[in-house]
């Protein structure tokens, strides 16, 4: 009993008096919602924070504030802008919560890894954070007073999330990221977003096609949504606008809009005496959701429609695929199939020269499988 | 202190004077002998009553304990016979009572005076009859306040031994069931009985108890906690190894299981020996609601037992260290709720819950009327004040209301009282160490739990080791018909219970 008592006060002495306490209190730091790094003149990075304002009126209060502190500051490194922002903080800066982590595009265009590199590093990184490039400056982008009493994290976070639902972008966090710019054959997009200055919003934009980890270019909204077909992103609220006439009277009854149900995607590579060539082939069970000018009750016009839609999307398709070769932006990942079936090829070749050059036929197979209730 | 020391060693070996049953001291030819021994046996009490009374022109007297005996009973079982009595011819044929003997030792007359009986001496005569008149002053047996069921049935044990003796007979009609008495205390005499059902219970077990029962050798036993401390495994463990209940109908599913059951004068609590760690999961309400219900209640007890052990100090850890496992929505909310809070999430912690345990123990003294204030008084006044003049978190105090709600829900109280002393070293290891201290703490708990053992039953007896037929009716309640073997922890003789009892339906 004695030697069991004595080894318990050992134990706990151990514990106690060992002076090494790595406690975090959530009360001692501020916690670091949203993140955005910006390229400051003379090479420097301006990082900007925003964390949810202290309701210090005393006692309790029943709701989390909803207001944002706004902070900037310009470093040598990312981690160097960091430990000026500690200066400044009345508390300890804290970015393991940081919900969403915006570029703006000078930087982006100077890579963004290099700035990602201490997160990567970080035991405590915020690895689920969304990244998104700005359309201007993050700086501004996180200074926007958003009216209804919503954090600017959540403004950004909410508006990504909702905008991958609906198929408009493609949601990247900092750990998906990551193995994409460092995989050789196939290439990162990140969702582009807009300021709207006058409503003090945000809206997507469409995508940002990087080359490696360098912003090389952009998709506007209609090849955003091809994008995602090509890529095989199962959206199911995708839906697309086609204008499939130009002869209607009233501007309406040109368009046709379709919602995707079903996609089956399938792409080959073909290489002859070393030419690459590839072919996307997209199968698509599609609704009409609008299309004013026929009641398509009868199987013929459904069948030309189609035709219609699928020239349409043909020609999106091509002009998609122009984008991001002059990007030199393969995120259909066709660098890695070559690589994958046609691994000598791969070796004889800089896939990375040879990218814009490559052919890329598609062919679209559209089966309209509904077209409304009454109709 | 070597005062003291002398003191004892002065009294030790030195005996205190008690009447034993064994020595012999024959009745005295003449009535005021005897009366006059009595009285000093008794050492002159008080309430020692005489009455003279005359039968066939023999003078004798009757001697009783009158805060003993019922004087009713006295009349009709003697008093009026004898009056009536002209021509019987013998004393046995006078006293109507049922429970009637002779004797010629006065110290065993002085025993049964004890008893509530009434002693009868006639002049010149050599024996001293004594007959029971024993005044039995016990409740109704009501259901017990601290094991409540909704369904089934609602008679709870008395203080009495032979009632509640009584309610298990009446319960099991069987002539297995074998009820032994031991006298435990030596000043007290208490009464002691261990019931059991001869072909079910494990012989061995049942040696076992009496064993450990017989080495008691304290001056009273005044409650079953007495005889748990003494006859349990563990005595240092904060688990409990030994059940105790007030329902009969609880008590009898445990005999018809192979237990033992330990049962004492004067405490309405019988023990249940050997019981496993889910024994204290159990509630008779789960037998009586279709067995969905009974599975996942006592799953949710099951859940209540660890969320009351590790929910604060998985709070401390969580604000102390690890706060980014808190999901972005939350994170705000908490964020600003402990901002301006002064203490440390530990102190937070220990503060509230101290305060519940003292509105506990308070509520527990007081009269029902003010009990109930005393819980609003401190759950809302306290718990809302505490709250708005910024000395403790809102979530802190829903934690802290929450592990407790977890700890009475528990069908065993002693249950609830280890689960809450229990969380306070997980709170100082979740505080220095974060989710490693808590992790650590809960293994030394398992381990613990593992070692122990109750009456040659390992604790977590289904589980470890595991016998996955038992688990049926530990973790999960299954229906009853598919229960055909009786648990192997209860160590029961014959462990079939049952054939198909639904072989209507082919």
């Amino acid at each position: 009993m004695t030697y069991r008592l004595s080894f318990i006060w050992a134990a706990i002495l151990a514990i106690i008096l060992s002076g090494c306490w790595d406690e975090r209190l959530l009360k001692d730091r501020s916690l670091v919602l949203s993140i955005g790094y910006d390229q400051a003149n003379d090479e420097k990075i301006l990082k900007t924070v925003t964390y949810p304002k202290n309701s210090s009126e005393g006692g309790q209060q029943h709701t989390s504030s909803n207001e944002s502190k706004v902070l900037s500051t310009t470093g040598e490194t990312v981690k160097d802008a960091e430990n000026r922002m500690d200066r400044i903080l009345p508390e300890k800066f804290d970015r393991s919560k940081a919900k969403v982590i915006l570029f703006g595009e000078q930087l982006a265009s100077q890579g963004v890894f290099p700035t990602l590199d201490s997160i990567y590093r970080d035991l405590r990184g915020p690895l689920n954070a969304t990244v998104a490039i700005i359309d201007g400056t993050a700086k501004e982008a996180l200074s926007i007073k958003p009216g209804e009493s919503i954090l600017i994290s959540d403004l950004y976070a909410e508006l990504l999330d909702s905008a991958e639902l609906q198929g408009l972008t493609k949601k990247e966090n900092v750990q998906t990221a990551c193995p994409i710019i460092l995989s050789e054959g196939k290439d990162l997009v990140l969702p582009y977003v807009g300021l709207k200055e006058e409503e003090k919003t945000a809206e997507v934009k469409g995508l940002a096609l990087f080359n490696g980890d360098q912003l090389t270019g952009k998709l506007g909204l209609k090849e955003t949504g091809m994008f995602l077909i090509l890529s095989d992103q199962k959206s199911k609220g995708l839906s697309l606008n086609l204008k499939v006439s130009n002869d209607k009277k009233r501007h309406e009854k040109n368009f046709v809009n379709i919602a995707l149900r079903d996609l089956k995607r399938k792409i080959k590579i073909n290489v002859n005496n070393g030419q690459i060539g590839a072919e996307v082939s997209v199968n698509l069970k599609v609704e009409i959701d609008e299309y004013a000018s026929n009641h398509l009750n009868e199987e013929k016009e459904v069948k030309s429609l189609s035709k219609d839609i699928e020239k349409r999307l043909n020609k999106l398709a091509q002009k998609t695929l122009a984008k991001m070769q002059e990007a030199n932006n393969d995120s259909l990942g066709l660098g890695e199939r070559v690589k994958a079936y046609h691994h000598s090829t791969w070796k004889k070749i800089d896939w990375k020269k040879e990218y814009p050059d490559v052919p890329i036929e598609t062919t679209f197979n559209v089966e309209i499988v509904q077209h409304g209730i009454i109709n | 202190m070597s005062n003291t020391m002398s003191f004892s060693k002065q009294n030790k070996g030195k005996q205190l004077k008690t009447i034993s049953n064994e020595k012999m001291k024959t009745v005295y030819p003449t009535i005021e002998e005897n009366v006059q021994y009595i009285c000093a046996a008794l050492f002159h009490t008080s309430d020692l009553k005489t009455r003279k009374v005359t039968w066939k022109e023999m003078s004798g007297v009757i001697i009783y304990l009158e805060t003993m005996t019922d004087t009713e009973v006295l009349q009709r079982s003697f008093l009026l016979p004898l009056s009536e009595a002209v021509d019987r011819k013998h004393i046995e044929e006078i006293i109507t009572s049922p429970e009637f003997t002779k004797t010629d030792n006065l110290n065993k007359v002085v025993s049964a005076l004890l008893k509530g009986d009434c002693a009868l001496f006639l002049n010149g005569g050599t024996k001293c009859f004594l007959f029971k008149s024993i005044q039995v002053n016990a409740r109704t047996p009501e259901e017990p306040e601290n094991e409540k069921v909704v369904r089934g049935a609602h008679k709870g044990f008395v203080e009495n031994l032979d009632i509640n003796l009584n309610l298990i007979r009446e319960r099991i009609q069987n002539r297995q069931l074998t009820i032994k008495y031991f006298k435990l205390g030596k000043e007290s005499n208490t009464n002691v009985a261990i019931i059991y059902m001869s072909e079910l219970a494990n012989p061995s077990v049942v040696e076992e108890v009496q064993k450990r029962l017989e080495s008691i050798s304290t001056d009273m036993i005044f409650s079953p906690g007495y005889i748990q401390e003494c006859i349990e495994d563990h005595p240092f463990s904060p688990f409990q190894q030994i059940l105790f209940t007030e329902r009969p109908d609880r008590l009898e599913a445990h005999l018809m299981e192979g237990r033992v059951a330990i049962m004492s004068e004067g405490s309405s609590d019988a023990s249940i020996v050997p019981v496993t760690f889910f024994a204290f999961f159990q509630a008779p309400d789960d037998f009586n609601i279709r067995f969905y219900g009974g599975s996942f209640f006592r799953l949710l007890r099951l859940f209540s037992f660890w969320g009351a052990l590790t929910l604060p100090s998985i709070y401390i850890a969580v604000i102390g260290f690890h706060f980014e496992i808190i999901p972005y929505d939350v994170v705000t909310i908490v964020k600003s709720s402990i901002e301006n809070i002064p203490f440390p999430p530990f102190l937070e912690a220990i503060i509230m819950a101290i305060t519940i345990e003292l509105i506990r123990e308070a509520g527990i003294r007081l009269p029902s009327p003010i009990g109930q204030t005393i819980g609003i008084v401190g759950g809302l006044i306290i718990g809302d004040a505490v709250v708005n003049a910024g000395i403790v978190s809102n979530i802190v105090v829903i934690v802290i209301a929450l592990t407790a709600i977890m700890s009475f829900s528990l069908p065993s109280y002693e249950m609830g009282n280890t689960v809450r002393i229990l969380s306070l070293p997980i709170m100082i290891a979740a505080a220095t160490l974060g989710f490693v201290g808590i992790v650590f703490s809960l293994m030394i708990i398992i381990i613990h739990m593992c070692k122990l053992q109750s009456f040659g039953t390992p604790y977590i007896a289904p589980l470890a080791p595991l016998h996955i037929k038992d688990l049926k009716d530990a973790i999960v309640r299954f229906p009853i018909w598919t229960m055909s073997h009786r648990p192997k922890n209860a160590q029961a003789q014959k462990s079939v219970r049952q054939r198909a009892s639904r072989e209507w339906k082919k």
